[in-house]
């Protein structure tokens, strides 16, 4: 069959509503057949789900999530956010942010933030009456914003290749990573006037109360943060430990959920949505080895590299490229066959591989969310049950505002460089 | 002409000297195919972990690929004897033992579906750690990592009574940034490369063992070129890859002499001590005969190893 | 047309209480393996692994329930402007375009374990790489029996008989 005739049969099929991981399956199939290679290549690829040891974080976070979401969870930290940050502007998006940073920072994939937290800050914001798209579009958006903090495992990936210091790249990730905080928050504070979110003056006797009230659930932070950073544990084991404490915190201890009501209920929805995401991780996994398999980064990129006559237009072009290969291939797919192709360039150009890493990871985190086929795009369409379109509509202003961060941060290359340079960091 | 492309997958990451030797074996080929055979190389672990990187080979996805012992294990379980705790104390040792043996082992990589192309070997596998150990005995404090699935390790480690954890090799940086581990085994090459050495004091000098690695091509492919680039193949495979064990050693060596100007401290292992290590190796090698070599060929390798020892020392 | 979706109803309960099984498994083994790892400076050697594995076995039944409830992603920038008989059409179209996918991915799976047989990979000491891998192809088939049963229901909606 003509190919281009296949793919027009294959995309309406799309519109028309078939299972987004069909489609993708479909093109992995199509791809590899016509490569003559066997059709198992993309199970071989999906079996890889069975052998990362990040993806068991995915199931055991999205139990405890669905578990406070279910429970009366999302009430008691609420009021505990609107005590203690209620009287600034923006608060409240203010810690999701930061949350939703953290958390990526660990797991190295902004898509397990939306799935995994998701369902807990949302309400968080929807009840403080920031408008929903706002909200659904924040929550999105923000996962990607960890990635530039330490220990993300992106970044360590990149100094290996790279041959770059780590500990000089967390460092360069920092302001950046705070540029973009500042620009969310400043969006934030922004849209708590025109939606007149209330402001609550602040009283400690209410936040005291509000303590009290959430008083076991506070520490989980603490065990995640402190756990992690404190080199208790690894991330997969905080998962661990928060599923299982959430669990005995509501149902044993709130009371919130019954034992044998609610939790087979929940342990049932929670794992149907991680099944639906797991079924297009798994063929995405197939359709990225095609793409590996044909060279297809490569070939881009040749067709690219002779319009490079200066740094200018490298970077800009870069900023293309890297944004179109964040939308196709998961992250550490592509760092490891992009960067090799791009960083001589970049080196004749003068320009630092360790602002040429920041720059990298921030262009391909907004790839993540860039329609039409970003893969958080569909997370968050599956987390928040929106349509995927909904969700377009409520991420585009994100993407503008991290699009101005990505020129900053482009651009002023000391932004990167200047603290690894006084900092001496070796 | 026909065109022969031989698609070939190996963790070694792009810009290493492990890809320069590849890239030149890749133009020794074309070069004297005259154009009609040449290497599609995925470097950095794109076509996924070994065990994936054999079943691509099984199915024609890839012809070839550079594995390690844990590969290699999987092809003809034996060939593990080379990665075997405290056996070799030499690179004349290693070169001996393939020198002797590599005929059995391309045997066995025959029957069970591949070619070797050349040995490739990692080198001397070394602890490394934040904490002071003057004795072997304080090795069994140390919060040491084994890489999950790596039953050698696992073997070597429970005859000097440690308990170490087993972690994935992406959690082991930010494991021992965070204090979750204190101690690694690695090369030290590779402990360069993986600026695992930036958390390290010290090295210990005696070498838990040597990581062996090969090239390997699919047989089904290979006997279906002509004989002329069958030659081709294995005669640079044996040069060049030969050449790669050697550049290996030095940067190695490099490495350590870094290491020394970084402020690391490399443990001298008391001639008391050794002894130690050597029984742990005894032990160890006990453990895992029967589920990766036969006794029979654990004895051989050893008893070939005496006789070496005995003439150098003759010779000296 | 009550017989099949009474097979679906009974297939996605048996699914979901697989499901309710291996994830409390995983609950309580992850922890498990936490405190023996912090506290007492050991671990279950096969742990790790076993989890890495339930996750995929959670994936298949998981999806397979969302395909019996209409819950996989898809993007819906067409249908949504049909009227109410077309649409059902069209959606019995793609449910079996996807019951076709997966009864492609399944027979590939077969593939795929039968390689793994002849290599005698092994996913724990001494227990066979198939004992995990068989849900890929038994996953797949499941996937595609809950889209053919909800394509004949598109079907008679579409026909005007039975609500979908
Ligand atoms: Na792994
Ligand atoms: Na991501």
């Amino acid at each position: 069959m003509n190919a281009w005739l296949a793919v027009i049969l294959i995309v309406l099929l799309a519109l028309f509503g078939a299972p987004l991981f069909s489609i993708i399956a479909t093109f992995a199939l199509y791809g590899f057949s016509s490569s003559g290679t066997d059709a198992s290549a993309v199970i071989i690829e999906l079996y890889r789900i069975a052998d990362s040891a990040a993806l068991v974080a995915i199931p055991l976070f999205t139990f405890a999530g669905y578990m406070l979401a279910e429970s009366k969870s999302p009430q008691r930290l609420v009021a505990l956010a609107r005590a203690l940050v209620g009287s600034f502007p923006g608060g409240i998006s203010f810690v999701v942010l930061g949350v939703c940073a953290f958390f990526t920072a660990f797991t190295g994939a902004s898509g397990v933030t939306i799935v995994a937290l998701g369902g807990i800050v949302l309400p968080m914001l929807v009840q403080q009456k920031y408008p929903e798209r706002f909200s659904v579009g924040l929550v999105t958006a923000s996962g990607s914003i960890g990635l530039l903090f330490p220990p993300s495992l992106p970044i360590i990936l990149y100094g290996l290749i790279a041959s770059v210091s780590i500990d000089q790249l967390f460092v360069a990730g920092a302001l950046p990573g705070l540029v973009l905080v500042g620009i969310l928050t400043v969006y934030g504070i922004r849209v708590s006037y025109t939606a007149k979110v209330p402001r609550v003056p602040f009283v400690w006797s209410e936040l005291w109360s509000a303590i009290r009230a959430s008083a076991w659930e506070l520490p989980l932070p603490v065990i995640i943060i402190g756990g992690i950073y404190g080199g208790a544990f690894t991330a997969i084991e905080a998962a661990a430990i928060t599923a299982f404490y959430v669990f005995i915190v509501e149902v044993f201890v709130y009371r919130d959920l019954h034992l044998t009501r609610d939790i087979p209920r929940v342990m049932r929805e929670s794992m149907v949505l991680v099944g639906a995401i797991l079924a297009i991780l798994g063929v995405a996994l197939g359709l990225t080895n095609y793409l590996i398999d044909e060279e297809v980064p490569q070939h881009l990129f040749e067709l690219v590299k002779d319009h490079i006559d200066s740094p200018i237009t490298f970077l800009l072009i870069l900023n293309g490229f890297l944004i179109i290969v964040g939308m196709m291939m998961d992250i550490f797919s592509a760092i490891i066959v992009v960067v090799p192709l791009i960083l001589p360039i970049a080196r004749e150009f003068g320009i630092d591989p360790v602002h040429l890493g920041i720059i990298f990871l921030t262009n391909l985190e907004i790839g993540y969310l860039t329609p039409p086929v970003g893969l958080n795009l569909f997370l968050a369409s599956l987390r928040f049950e929106k349509p995927v379109f909904e969700v377009v509509r409520s991420v585009v202003v994100f993407i503008a505002l991290e699009l101005v961060a990505l020129a900053v941060i482009t651009y002023v290359p000391d932004l990167s460089l200047w603290l690894v340079r006084a900092l001496g960091t070796q | 002409a026909q065109q022969y492309t031989v698609k070939f997958a190996t963790v070694a990451p792009e810009g290493s000297s492990w890809m320069k030797i590849m890239r030149e074996y890749d133009d020794a080929v074309r070069k004297e195919s005259g154009g009609r055979m040449r290497f599609k190389v995925y470097p950095g672990g794109v076509q996924g972990k070994e065990q994936d990187v054999l079943r691509k080979i099984a199915i024609g996805q890839l012809q070839s690929g550079g594995f390690t012992g844990v590969g290699l294990g999987e092809i003809a379980p034996s060939v593990r004897i080379l990665d075997a705790p405290f056996l070799f104390r030499s690179h004349d040792e290693v070169d001996r033992i393939l020198t002797v043996f590599t005929g059995e082992f391309e045997k066995a990589y025959e029957a069970n579906g591949y070619v070797l192309l050349g040995w490739a070997e990692v080198g001397f596998v070394h602890v490394f750690t934040n904490v002071e150990v003057k004795t072997p005995n304080d090795l069994s404090k140390l919060k040491m990592w084994t890489w999950e699935g790596d039953p050698i390790a696992g073997a070597a480690f429970k005859s000097l009574n440690m308990r170490p954890i087993p972690l994935t090799l992406e959690n082991v940086l930010t494991s021992l940034q965070t204090g979750l581990l204190d101690a690694f085994y690695t090369s030290p090459y590779a402990a360069l490369v993986l600026q695992w050495y930036t958390k390290a004091k010290y090295m210990v000098d005696v070498p838990i063992a040597n990581a062996a690695g090969a090239v390997v091509v699919s047989k089904k492919y290979f006997d279906t070129l002509p004989k002329d680039l069958q030659d081709i193949l294995v005669r640079n495979g044996r040069t060049y890859f030969r050449k790669l064990t050697e550049t290996s050693r030095r940067e190695n060596e490099d490495a350590v002499a870094e290491f020394k100007r970084r402020g690391i401290t490399v443990i001298r292992t008391k001639e008391g001590d050794l002894k130690v290590y050597q029984d742990a190796g005894v032990s160890a090698r006990k453990q895992l005969t029967g589920s990766m070599f036969t006794a029979d060929l654990l004895q051989r390798v050893e008893r070939e190893l005496e006789q070496f020892r005995m003439s150098q020392k003759g010779g000296s | 047309m009550k017989v099949l979706l009474a097979v679906d109803r009974a297939l996605s309960r048996v699914e979901g209480w697989i499901l309710i099984a291996l994830l409390s498994v995983m609950v309580l083994l992850s922890f498990v393996q936490v405190v023996l790892r912090n506290v007492f400076h050991e671990g279950i050697i096969w742990a790790d692994i076993l989890l890495r594995h339930i996750v995929l076995w959670i994936g298949f039944l998981g999806a397979a329930i969302a395909t019996s409830e209409d819950r996989h992603i898809s993007i819906d920038a067409f249908a949504r402007f049909l009227p109410d008989r077309v649409r059902h059409a069209a959606s019995a179209i793609t449910h079996l375009f996807a019951a076709a996918v997966c009864g492609i991915l399944a027979h590939a799976s077969l593939t795929f374990i039968h390689n793994d047989l002849a290599s005698g990979s092994e996913f724990l000491p001494g227990i066979p790489a198939w004992y995990s891998e068989i849900i890929i192809p038994v996953g797949f088939v499941l996937l595609a029996l809950h889209f053919v049963i909800r394509a004949c229901v598109k079907v008679a909606a579409a026909a005007g008989r039975g609500t979908a």
